[in-house]
């Protein structure tokens, strides 16, 4: 079975092809991306879970599950879509193909992972392309919104690593399930940092600014998938250790509430999506036993909303208001904010069902809040009047019709059950009676205060970490 | 070796202590570097246990022998570390053209008016 990593090998070797030949460099990330999602389809069909170890003792331990098929689907369906996207720009570089097709690779490798150190690796080389492409204009403001962006991830990183140290020097091990018997301050280090590379809660403040900043490929990249690299290891340390079960329940809870809140003062349509982002993360993190089919719907819809921003004649949304946006836009935007927000015969309607039916008690009625802020604040999209127009970019009907049809696939998915039914299309009206009463005026105001300071969110992340330890220590008997 | 600890300790924390304080960008860096090689030594602490002695494939060794395992990953943590500087570093000199004074409080007020 280390057929698996073929997944990572191949992307990397047609890396190497398109920087030697690179008139196929647009051309090679589609084998790529086709060997990952055969792959993924597969490991969902069988249902396999294999573990397996490169190499001898001390080795990298590998595991391949359905959660992971998830993540890597998402992977593929992403990496497709963005492709098709760039191939209707004319002036797109085969450096640019060459950087996504390794992206891919790495994030396939960061998936497969289940070893500490190992999982830092490939972390830390997925941040380093995200750097390159989201620098690739090198005007001022991109140069800058890349550098914070490696430079807040990194910090982040180095949380990790000391939780790494602490988990090696108490077990002697480096794979995942050390950690269940690791001290409660590791662990809390190990989610700090990942914490900040998945953009969640106050951590995660860096993410509405980096995510707008990027070119709109980048960022339907950076927010479909990039982001995924920090959730993925928190639900599988979720699935090793109650405490940090519990802990990412609250937090998730906490970030979808947090990035609504956000959201609703943004007047961008790129923020206001990337603060949708900062809270839909929430919703994967606060049942973690449904966050991976959640993250899939999640992806493919966020991508699709990000790339049609290309279209778009303006980015302020007053203005798009008066205007008017192209049809085929408008079209690809509905269907998948309708989908985020939770629409019954979308994909994510049944992502947000198994989400509610994962939920403690407590949490019932936070997310049912933060279910209907999602359709509030997607609303000011879903409101937009669609019109015959010009522009000077239209979208690809290629990766509208991939990423499209992944939401459509949630007709066969769902639970067709009354009460279901009847609470997505209840929290869905009051969600939109929200927006015309109250949360439509927002965004005349502005938040007092920089909230979006480069030592503010590397405070706040310490912050956070403290209260972890502190959480982490309270439950665990110190 | 709880002396070591303390030493590597506050060695990160003057890094991280760096990172939130210093107003200059490229101090931020490097501050940022200095928190990385607290955390490198730590590595390097946690391997040499009690033993310091290179571990050769002797059997039964005679004296306690240092665990070659955290000493072999951190050379990639080094590596990435490094790169991750000089991209940095590469990043924040082209921003030294608009901005020479590096002031991080000046170019976050000017990129978002």
């Amino acid at each position: 079975m280390t057929a698996a990593l073929w997944v990572v090998l191949v992307p990397f070797g047609l890396g190497i092809i398109g920087i030697l030949i690179p008139r196929l460099s647009a051309i090679l990330p589609l084998i790529g991306c086709g060997l990952t999602g055969w792959f993924s389809l597969h490991v969902l069909f069988t249902g396999l879970v294999h573990r397996f170890r490169l190499l001898d003792s001390f080795g990298v331990t590998l595991l391949v599950s359905p959660e992971m098929a998830w993540f890597t689907l998402t992977n593929a369906v992403v990496t497709a879509g963005v492709l098709f996207h760039l191939r209707k720009k004319s002036e797109t570089s085969s450096f640019v193909h060459t950087l996504l097709i390794l992206l891919h690779g790495c994030l396939n490798a960061c998936f497969l992972s289940h070893d500490l150190f190992n999982l830092f690796v490939v972390i830390e080389l997925t941040t380093i392309i995200a750097f390159l492409l989201m620098i690739f204009p090198m005007t001022d403001r991109h140069l800058w919104n890349a550098l914070r962006y490696l430079f807040i991830s990194n910090v982040g990183m180095l949380f990790y690593l000391i939780g790494t140290a602490m988990v090696y020097a108490v077990t002697g091990s480096f794979a995942f399930d050390a950690v269940a018997a690791a001290p409660p301050v590791a662990s809390a280090l190990l989610v700090a940092g990942l914490l900040v590379k998945g953009g969640i809660f106050l951590p995660g403040l860096w993410l509405p600014l980096a995510h707008a900043g990027a070119d709109t490929p980048v960022s339907a990249l950076l927010s479909g998938i990039v982001v995924k690299i920090g959730l993925f290891p928190l639900l599988a340390l979720a699935q090793l250790s109650d405490r940090v079960a519990e802990l990412l329940r609250i937090l998730g809870t906490a970030g979808a509430l947090t990035g609504l809140f956000f959201g609703f003062f943004e007047r961008d349509i790129k923020r206001l999506l990337a603060c949708s982002t900062l809270s839909q993360i929430g919703f994967i993190l606060a049942a973690p036993s449904a966050g991976a089919f959640y993250a899939f719907t999640h992806g493919t819809a966020k991508t699709l909303l990000f790339l049609s921003t290309a279209a778009l004649p303006d980015r302020d949304i007053r203005r798009l208001k008066e205007s008017g946006i192209p049809r085929l836009t408008w079209a690809a935007m509905t269907v998948s904010a309708l989908s985020i927000s939770g629409l019954p015969l979308l994909a994510g309607f049944s992502a947000k069902a198994s989400v509610f039916s994962g939920l403690l008690p407590w949490q019932r009625i936070p997310m049912l809040l933060a279910a209907a802020g999602t359709a509030a604040l997607l609303a000011r999209i879903l409101f937009l009047r669609p019109r015959k127009m010009e522009t000077t970019f239209s979208l690809s009907w290629i990766s509208i019709f991939i990423l499209a049809g992944c939401l459509f696939g949630g007709l066969w998915a769902g639970p067709y059950e009354l009460t279901k039914l009847m609470e997505s299309i209840g929290i869905l009206l009051a969600g939109w009676a929200v927006h015309a009463a109250v949360t439509r005026h927002l965004d005349r105001f502005s938040l007092p205060g920089r909230w979006e300071r480069f030592e503010d969110i590397v405070g706040m992340t310490c912050v956070t970490l403290l209260a972890m330890m502190l959480f982490m220590g309270y439950s665990g008997d110190l | 070796m709880g002396l070591m600890y303390i030493l590597i300790l506050i060695t990160i924390l003057i890094g991280l202590l760096g990172v939130l304080f210093k107003r200059n960008l490229l101090l931020k860096i490097l501050a940022m570097d200095v928190m990385g090689t607290g955390i490198i030594s730590l590595f390097v602490l946690i391997a040499a246990r009690p033993g310091i002695r290179t571990p050769t494939a002797i059997p039964a060794p005679a004296t306690p022998y240092a665990d070659p395992v955290p000493q072999a990953v951190i050379l990639t943590a080094i590596v990435i570390g490094f790169s991750i500087l000089a991209l940095l570093l590469v990043c924040a000199t082209a921003l030294a053209r608009r901005y020479p004074t590096m002031d991080s409080e000046t170019i976050e007020r000017h990129q978002e008016g």
